[in-house]
């Protein structure tokens, strides 16, 4: 039984008082345990939602609707009770966010937040400064001097070190998964190599699942084994990630790729996915319909 | 026509009063249209400090900014409106550079008429037809209309880059105008950028963290940090001869596309 | 040009993922009205409201002459007389039209004052900053603490009460709380791409202010006008209440003054001016709320 099993996932959302879009259509995706797994996609693809689905983080709005199957061994959690979620989140499921800002408290010190993902160093009563729990947690995303950290208001700390804070806090509860969303996005091009490595490393050592959400195939193709290339809320390609990298079978990641490619090599030309060949793509995957 | 910063230097009296923050020391810089030169940097560095210096947005402490040799301090009411002209701003953030609140015919035509490009309701719109075609946004009258909500990341940098052409610049200072964009419409805005310089001579001074990119469509490329310049060559040169060991380490953190073993 | 005071802010243009929004600040201008425009609470206390400025406005030419006091004193309401005559034996009905035309006329007018006043100061305030923000908020500040019954009891003992005289006053003192909004929001908007990137084009800061940084900061600004209505009719109703108004011509507020002595036998003269205060400051209130969620939505919080 795997570890994760999502089936025809499918997550319509409301986009104005009469209307609504089907942001994810028809998705299947399974996880074991260990799995290091990416989705691929541009914005509008659908791969955040998808992400937001699996972690039962989507909005309250009672316009939104899910269906399908998300399935944690063998809990169904599609129509599952809050309590059921919240009860996956605070044990199996760790998310980490693209903008530390908005997930992180401004006014909690730093250390403190760590503590209150750890249910057994809440308990204690202990300060976080000095809960060998917390500071171990911190240590092992590389984040030096933790005690000092830990005292640390989010804002006194830079971009790279509050990201790895949202690390440490996925990550304290010991989860069985953790889903990334574009987590080094929003850094430099040195702190986003640091910040990758420190998630490979504490991933690899805890044995941890993970689910990698990104634009970027770069940061794909170096932190995980498989993926699923999504377009227009479907996934229209997966595989290994050597394989889907190099020899790439559908139109889209074709393209994709081709694209990617023209930025970076030296002998192609910048190419951009023509509006013709767009919309081929379009009725190709969503047979017209959206 | 030659843009020139000389020693430019721009000290911030910091937030809490404690001490002051050197955003730029002592940068030193040229630029020339149908030239394409990078600035590439991490935040913090000041590249965007310097954008804004170029643009007359930001006083100098020190050091000059000058267009054709007439520092920009000490330009008159017609030599300003000249600089204006002539060196158009790119900015970064697509979704909040454009008024919500405006239209995209009329976030281009309000350029035209306030630099008295054109008069009459015809005209103005025939220069915003031209400016939407310049960047691919065809036909126009589907897109006068919109708001800025409407349009795609994509189509929203096109309209800031036909905000910026509409008059007709030497220079556009795009300051990190594709960061944000996805890898196909990355390709597709640059090569609108790259048809600009053969079309209309358009010379860019292209701010970005975006290392890999700048290889593609820069000629020179100045390497910022902490404020300054701390090197700077033709493009070749930085990539395959780096000197300074932060414009090493920086390339040395380009993720590449190929899957280790 | 504002100086700057700080390192302009080089934040990454999130990528989230389009979670789509309905209407809400700088989304889609239409949607919002027609969000607003749809809503239950709109059209009940929009349509409540508007009947009530109609008839303020347009009942006295039919209602007759709220003056003269040939009529039988204090009867009761009747087919001949709907809300009754009052003490002196005037028309309680006409008198009623009239003090609406006063009461809303006092609201409208304190609500156009404010709004003047805290565009321009709030304005220049939160655009420019600096030093000229320090002066005007003090100015703010000081117009806030004037005690506003304290200075309405002393025009009234010099000048005599009148009606214009409660407009400025009132207008004096409740401008600042909606210049604090216009400058919250003028502040936050100065800092956004938008107006930077109309400076680079080269245009004049009044011109940014008028053209892009007001538009954008109304929303917020008009639902606290709209409160401000509300809040004026209220206010110049306590001090009609309490004998500063205009004896000429007397609002709700004065009518349930005049309506004191009586409230046992004559239970007309007190219940109508108070019903119309009632009805007119919930059905404003209401639609300011009813903005405010125009302007707001949450797409619902995260689980």
């Amino acid at each position: 039984m795997a570890f994760l099993q999502v089936e025809n996932l499918s997550v319509h959302l409301p986009t104005g008082p009469r209307r609504e879009i089907e942001a994810v259509h028809s998705v299947s995706l399974d996880i074991e345990r260990g799995d290091r797994v990416g989705i691929v996609g541009e914005s509008g693809s659908g791969k955040s939602i998808t992400g937001r689905a699996i972690a039962g983080l989507l909005p309250t709005n009672p316009r939104v609707r899910v269906n399908g199957s998300i399935r944690f061994g063998d809990r169904e959690m599609v129509g599952a009770p809050a309590r059921a979620w919240d009860e996956i989140r605070s044990q199996t499921v760790g998310m980490i966010f693209q903008d530390p800002s908005t997930f992180l408290n401004p006014v909690m010190k730093v250390g403190q937040q760590v503590r209150e993902a750890i249910p057994a160093a809440r308990r204690s009563g202990r300060d976080a400064a000095s809960d060998p729990r917390v500071l171990e947690v911190l240590a092992l995303v590389g984040l030096p001097d933790a005690a000092q950290v830990a005292q640390r208001f989010p804002h006194e700390l830079s971009g790279g070190m509050r990201q790895r804070v949202l690390i440490a806090i996925a990550i304290a509860k010991t989860p069985d998964l953790i889903i990334a969303d574009e987590p080094t996005t929003a850094l430099d091009a040195t702190v986003q190599a640091k910040v990758l490595a420190t998630l490979d490393d504490t991933v690899r050592q805890l044995g941890t699942a993970l689910i990698l959400i990104s634009h970027d195939l770069a940061v794909v193709a170096n932190m995980t084994d498989r993926v699923y290339v999504m377009y227009a809320g479907r996934v229209v390609e997966t595989g290994t990630t050597r394989q889907v990298l190099t020899d790439p079978r559908h139109p889209y990641t074709q393209a994709l790729l081709r694209s990617v490619r023209s930025l970076t090599d030296e002998d192609t030309e910048l190419w951009s996915i023509p509006p013709d060949l767009r919309r081929e793509i379009d009725e190709l995957v969503t047979g017209g319909v959206r | 026509m030659l843009l020139e910063v000389r020693n430019a230097s721009k000290t911030f009296r910091a937030r809490r009063g404690a001490g002051q923050v050197h955003a730029v020391k002592s940068a030193n810089l040229t630029a020339r249209p149908g030239e394409f030169v990078a600035i590439v940097g991490e935040s913090g560095s000041g590249k965007s400090t310097l954008a804004r210096i170029l643009l007359g947005l930001i006083p100098l402490s020190s050091g000059t900014v000058e267009l054709d040799g007439v520092p920009l301090s000490r330009m008159t009411r017609a030599q300003r409106t000249h600089y204006r002209l002539n060196v158009q701003a790119v900015l970064q953030d697509p979704s909040g550079s454009l008024n919500p609140r405006k239209t995209v015919g009329r976030s281009i035509g309000e350029i035209v008429r306030l630099h008295r490009i054109a008069a009459t309701r015809e005209d103005v719109a025939a220069k915003v037809a031209e400016a939407l075609a310049h960047v691919g946004l065809t036909p126009a009258e589907h897109f006068l209309h919109r708001y800025p909500h409407e349009l795609s990341g994509g189509q929203r940098q096109r309209v800031l880059i036909a905000r910026a052409i509409v008059l007709n610049p030497q220079i556009i200072i795009a300051d990190e105008a594709v960061s944000a964009l996805d890898a196909s419409v990355k390709a597709g805005v640059l090569n609108l950028m790259n048809s600009l310089t053969q079309r209309l001579g358009i010379g860019y001074v292209f701010i970005t963290h975006d290392l890999p990119v700048v290889k593609k469509v820069a000629q020179y490329v100045y390497v910022m940090k902490s404020g300054e310049i701390v090197e700077e060559g033709p493009t070749k040169q930085i990539f395959e001869d780096a000197r300074h060991p932060y414009t090493q380490s920086l390339l040395a953190s380009a993720l590449s596309l190929d899957v280790p073993a | 040009m504002t100086a700057q005071q700080s390192p302009p802010r080089r934040t990454a243009a999130p990528r989230t993922e389009w979670i789509p929004a309905v209407g809400g600040r700088g989304g889609n201008p239409d949607a919002v009205w027609r969000v607003f425009l749809r809503k239950p609470a709109t059209r009940l206390f929009g349509g409540i409201f508007a009947v009530m400025v109609l008839v303020s406005l347009v009942g006295p030419v039919f209602a007759g002459d709220p003056v003269t006091t040939k009529h039988p004193v204090l009867t009761p309401p009747s087919a001949a007389y709907p809300l009754g005559t009052d003490n002196l034996g005037r028309d309680f009905l006409a008198r009623l039209l009239d003090g609406g035309q006063i009461s809303l006329l006092v609201g409208f007018s304190v609500a156009a004052m404010c709004l003047t006043f805290a565009l321009i100061v709030g304005g220049l305030a939160g655009f420019y900053g600096g030093v000229l923000d320090t002066i005007l908020v003090k100015v703010m500040e000081f117009f806030q603490v004037i005690p506003g019954l304290v200075l309405a009891l002393v025009a009234a003992t010099l000048i005599g009460s009148n009606v214009t005289m409660i407009v400025i006053i009132l207008g004096v003192t409740m401008w600042p709380g909606v210049a604090r909004i216009v400058r919250a929001e003028a502040m936050r908007i100065s800092q956004l791409g938008y107006v930077e990137s109309q400076r680079a084009a080269g245009f004049p800061g009044l011109r940014i202010l008028w053209s892009d940084v007001l538009p954008n900061a109304l929303p917020p600004v008009l639902v606290a006008t709209t409160m401000t209505v509300a809040r004026a009719i209220l206010a110049e109703s306590g001090l009609s209440f309490l004998g500063i108004g205009d004896a000429n011509r007397p609002s709700w507020g004065a009518l349930l003054n005049q309506a004191q002595p009586y409230i046992a036998s004559a239970w007309w003269m007190a219940l109508f001016p108070g019903l119309c205060i009632f009805l007119v400051v919930l059905a404003i209130n209401m639609l300011g709320d009813s903005l405010n969620d125009a302007l707001n939505p949450s797409i619902g919080k995260v689980k």
